[in-house]
């Protein structure tokens, strides 16, 4: 992954730079050398790649996800979970306090990134992890963490990853974080009005037979939550949005605190609800899944049609400041119930980016550089990490992506046991090339 | 001629013959939202056959002979298994019953094992009810992904379908209108009121597809809470389906009236105050049926709340109440559908 490499003719997306140019991009010792350098600069040893086609963009950045491992390894292991990120060419993943115990102390920050290391030391181009911490004790809302002593063991923010249903939880939290410089991470959702819904209220919803759940259920959390924030709090970051009405209360709500950041998931930009009745066909694919896939099963809900164009719309305009990919492994028998009865959430990593371009890109419904953003230089900024631009003396941590090529999504592909996607056995269009690596870490 | 002899042959059969020409295209039966007008004749006139085979002294004909029927009732039922396992019966199919009760399901083993299991057994036919949606549909795609050959009709998943009770609910209007022959066309026209907890209705949903299809003016009545507004679009926006929030406008000129099972944990949710408050704004009584055309007719998909959904000597006029009718044509409407598909016309979808 680190090899010296030349890339000739490449589209270079750099969200960072804000451009979207073809260059030829010389990488040396994991560093970006030169940008169309002369012929007579590059040593003849050096590989020479034929980027025609393809994209040439930093490597992805995870917002949110879910590590299984500990306390779930029959789901994904710690290696797995790390070799699918990598896969899907992602460089930094922070993941959720889900795994049993939650991350809740130092010592288990500590412990995982002792692991992390030493899968590092076998494996140096695997992608870097960095925790999420919990913000309350067993993630069970009644007592503060330790924030001040998991925030410098290397916690990059706070979150339970619950429906934020207790605002007096939530103010002080944002409050006593102030001081830790680092986001706060609340999944507005009230499930009182969800009533245990699987969509969205909408015509759709009533001719699927699934249980309907008011947009309120979302929009009304979003609304309490926007008003616990300003200038003096820690900034609020509203996870798992999936409502075009808490689009519109976020672009709102930025105009206030200019603090704010939001995501949504990859799922809800590549699928909607007609996708669960099997009558649209999958993305990067000629079939539709087959009807009602527990995969489909997930928070936020799959989007109505006209909520997913609300979505597209917070990417364009920079309401949405990241696609989350909450990647969340499963076993089978688990997953292998009733659409109503899964639980929530599927896999994304290997899968994101290919199905992201071909449902977004490709369509014209987002531009190149506008997806690059939200999946690197947007969730870094959330993280509070610095992607590095892509020139001359940079770290290189790029991947080459070419949307055109086909793989088998199958789970040696996929890289983890789980196998909870639609797109098993599916072949679709766009895979990861190469990637490099900088040397050092930048964060 | 039925009486010892194939199905295939038979004169009485001749609307499944016709159809096989036709094209009976469906292997399994999930939902009505592709049915062709062409496919719910094919149905009804199946059905007249049958129906007319079950008035005989001997009520059994050997088309399903030697083919296994599983009843896999994942919720738990006594009117539609009963009368799907009469149906295989009378077509001298063996039958195979499963329960939640006498399941596995609780030791690990998931839905498509169990319909593994019943497969080995060899199964040709599968009838599934579940509490869930989307239960049947995921086991006619794993039967059709193994090649196995084996249909599935869906006795009802969650609120999203139940086509044999819309489909004997199709016969049995029809069968007012012309009782020799029943066909779709006998609705074109026609104003049907369905009522009450449509939201929570698979059987409404079902109906919505069949009644439209055949031509009928569908409207619905009930309390915005059971009846949304979205409801409106639910077969698409060139297709609106008028609302009513009170009773009355509903009724006007009526031919028919399809009242729902209301069920009692509804207060609890904040969707009704009492059955009172809902009888005395949405229950059907005669003073209400004064409204419909002189000649309307009165369904209910059962069991009947009396004295909630409708008034309790409403259901027991025979000159108003068709819910007799609904049962006894359930017979006969289910052995049309069992015989369409396993008799090895439904080979397509």
């Amino acid at each position: 992954m680190t090899q010296d490499a030349l890339i000739e003719n490449v589209r270079v997306l750099d969200p960072v730079a804000h451009s979207d140019r073809q260059a030829t991009v010389w990488i040396a010792s994991g560093r970006v050398e030169a940008i169309d350098p002369a012929p007579s600069e590059v040593p003849g040893t050096t590989e020479v790649i034929d980027g025609q086609g393809c994209i040439l963009g930093p490597a992805l950045v995870d917002l949110y996800s879910t590590l299984s491992d500990p306390g779930y390894e029959s789901r994904e292991t710690l290696t797995e979970f790390l070799d699918a990120a990598t896969a899907g060419g992602f460089g930094h993943v922070a993941v959720l306090p889900h795994t049993e115990p939650a991350i809740a102390t130092p010592a288990q920050i500590y412990d995982l990134h002792k692991r992390v290391q030493t899968l590092q030391r076998t494996n140096p181009h695997l992608a870097k992890c960095v925790p999420w911490g919990s913000a309350t004790v067993d993630r069970a809302g009644k007592q503060f963490t330790e924030l001040g002593e998991l925030r410098p063991a290397g916690a990059v923010g706070f979150t339970d990853a619950q429906p934020a249903t207790d605002l007096v939880l939530c103010r002080r939290l944002l409050e006593y974080a102030a001081p830790l410089n680092c986001a706060i991470a609340l999944w507005a959702w009230n499930p009182t009005l969800a009533g245990g819904g699987h969509l969205f209220e909408g015509a759709e919803t009533l001719r699927a037979g699934l249980i309907k759940i008011p947009v309120a259920a979302e929009a009304a959390a979003v609304a309490g939550v926007l008003e616990l924030s300003d200038a003096h709090t820690a900034p609020l970051h509203l996870m798992r949005i999936g409502s075009d009405r808490a689009i519109q209360l976020i672009r709102q709500g930025k105009t206030r605190d200019a603090t704010l950041t939001a995501s949504t998931t990859w799922l809800s930009l590549v699928a909607h609800s007609g996708h669960i009745t099997g009558e649209t066909n999958l993305v990067g694919s000629d079939a539709p899944a087959a009807p009602y896939d527990p995969n489909f099963h997930c928070y936020p809900p799959l989007p109505l049609p006209h909520q997913r164009d609300g979505l597209i719309q917070g990417l364009k305009d920079g309401t949405l400041d990241a696609i989350a990919i909450d990647h969340h492994a499963y076993t089978y028998e688990e997953k292998t119930v009733a659409f109503g009865e899964a639980p929530v959430g599927t896999l994304g990593y290997a899968l994101a980016l290919p199905l992201l371009w071909q449902g977004l890109v490709e369509t014209g419904e987002l531009a190149a550089l506008d997806l690059w953003r939200v999946l690197s230089a947007g969730p870094a900024g959330i993280l509070g990490m610095e992607l590095a631009a892509i020139a001359p003396g940079n770290p290189a941590d790029l991947i080459l992506f070419n949307p055109a090529e086909t793989w088998t999504v199958t789970a040696d592909t996929l890289k983890t046991r789980a196998a909870n996607t639609p797109w098993l056995n599916r072949t679709i269009p766009g895979t990861i090339v190469r990637q490099w690596r900088s040397p050092q870490p930048q964060s | 001629m039925l009486e010892g002899g194939s199905v295939g042959e038979s004169v009485a059969l001749d609307g499944a013959s016709t159809t096989e020409s036709g094209g009976w295209s469906h292997r399994h039966i999930l939902s009505l939202d592709h049915f062709s007008v062409q496919d719910f004749d094919t149905v009804l006139q199946t059905a007249t056959s049958f129906q007319e085979v079950l008035s005989r002294r001997t009520k059994k004909v050997p088309a399903l002979q030697g083919q296994l029927v599983t009843h896999l009732f994942f919720e738990p039922s006594t009117r539609t298994r009963s009368s799907f396992e009469l149906a295989a019966k009378r077509l001298s199919a063996d039958v195979l019953n499963f329960s939640p009760g006498t399941s596995s399901l609780t030791k690990g083993e998931t839905i498509l094992d169990t319909a593994k299991t019943y497969l080995a057994m060899g199964t040709n036919i599968m009838v599934i009810r579940h509490k869930q949606t989307g239960v049947p549909q995921a086991i006619a795609a794993e039967m059709d992904r193994l090649n196995t050959g084996v249909c599935v009709l869906n006795a009802g998943d969650g609120q999203h379908a139940h086509p044999s009770q819309a489909l004997l609910d199709l016969y049995t209007l029809c069968s007012v209108v012309d009782r020799d022959r029943p066909r779709t066309d006998n609705l074109r026209g026609k104003k049907i009121a369905i009522v009450g907890d449509v939201l929570h209705s698979r059987v409404a949903r079902s109906n919505l597809w069949s009644l439209v299809a055949s031509g009928a003016e569908v409207h619905l009545a009930g309390p915005p809470t059971l009846v949304p507004q979205d409801f409106g679009g639910f077969l698409g926006n060139n297709r609106p389906i008028p609302i009513h929030w009170t009773l009355d406008d509903a009724l006007v000129d009526a031919d028919f009236v399809m009242t729902l099972r209301l069920q009692k944990e509804r207060m609890g949710q904040f969707l009704l105050p009492s059955l009172r408050e809902y009888h005395r704004q949405f229950g059907i009584t005669r003073d209400r049926l004064k409204l419909c055309q002189p000649s309307v007719k009165i369904l209910h998909p059962g069991p009947t709340n009396r004295g909630v959904e409708l008034d309790s000597d409403i259901m027991d006029d025979p000159d108003l109440s068709l819910v007799s009718c609904q049962v006894t044509s359930g017979i006969a409407v289910r052995m049309a559908l069992l015989y369409l598909v396993g008799s090895g016309k439904g080979l397509g979808t």
